[in-house]
């Protein structure tokens, strides 16, 4: 009989090929806020109340603007959930969180909803979304992470 | 014969073993067959041993790859091809009991 306790021991890698340490959803949430923001500032941007080119040509430019960044953080939004939903998490995650698919795919979706509206509602439920998602990440990397914003 | 503990690092054998898992091996390379799982030294990283299971084998290599249903959570002859007879250094028996 083999007696255990002598045993040489080894470490036996069972990693994947990704860059398993570098994930982080601190990339969706930045992209997160930037979206939150340009919705913010285009639902408080005030028509010119003097009708002039210079007046409307300012107008549509920094609506044009806010518009362009709220699309493009949106997209970047979603790349960004959309490689942590299926590189990060694993099969073996959805015994502790199985809310773990529908929560990346209405994240996900709420992302081309911001795209398409300006909506308060819809940019805070995006938000929600990520931190819902901040803590199921940190919480399977053992790690005890705060939520914070930047903005 | 000589038995040695393998300490998994990593989900790639999931769900059959678990990270930090000690499992009981055996350098007796006799029985390599089909669906053992295998420690071996890796074949771009010679200083590292990696666990995987036996899916193909001929008289000199062998075709492993991790038990996790997701392609991404294993690093095995998908990604670095087959590997040398040579390079397998035990065969899994159990996990090592209490």
């Amino acid at each position: 009989m083999t007696n255990k306790s002598i045993l040489p021991e080894i470490e036996a890698s069972a990693h994947c090929d990704g860059p398993c340490g570098v994930y982080d959803p601190a990339s969706a949430r930045i992209a997160g806020e930037a979206v939150q923001s340009m919705t913010k500032k285009m639902l408080a941007l005030e028509y010119p109340k003097v009708f002039s080119s210079e007046s409307m040509a300012s107008y549509l430019n920094t609506m044009s603007r806010y518009a362009a960044i709220k699309d493009e953080e949106a997209q970047k939004c979603k790349h960004e959930l959309l490689v942590l939903w299926t590189d990060f998490f694993k099969p073996q995650h959805l015994d502790a969180h199985p809310e773990l698919h529908t929560t990346f795919w209405q994240a996900a979706k709420l992302c081309s909803a911001c795209k398409v509206e300006v909506s308060a509602t819809h940019a805070q439920e995006l938000m929600d979304a990520i931190e819902a998602i901040h803590h199921m990440f940190w919480e399977i990397k053992g790690r005890d992470v705060p939520w914070i914003r930047a903005s | 014969m000589q038995r040695f503990i393998a300490v998994v690092s990593g989900d790639s054998m999931w769900p059959t073993y678990t990270d930090g898992q000690r499992l009981e091996c055996t350098s007796d390379l006799q029985q390599l067959v089909v669906g053992s799982v295998v420690v071996f030294i890796h074949p771009l990283r010679s200083h590292l041993r990696a666990i995987k299971r036996i899916k193909d084998i001929d008289e000199k290599s062998l075709f492993v790859e991790g038990d996790h249903p997701d392609p991404l959570a294993s690093e095995d002859s998908h990604n670095f091809g087959r590997i040398p007879r040579s390079n397998v250094v035990g065969i899994v028996l159990d996990i090592e009991s209490e």
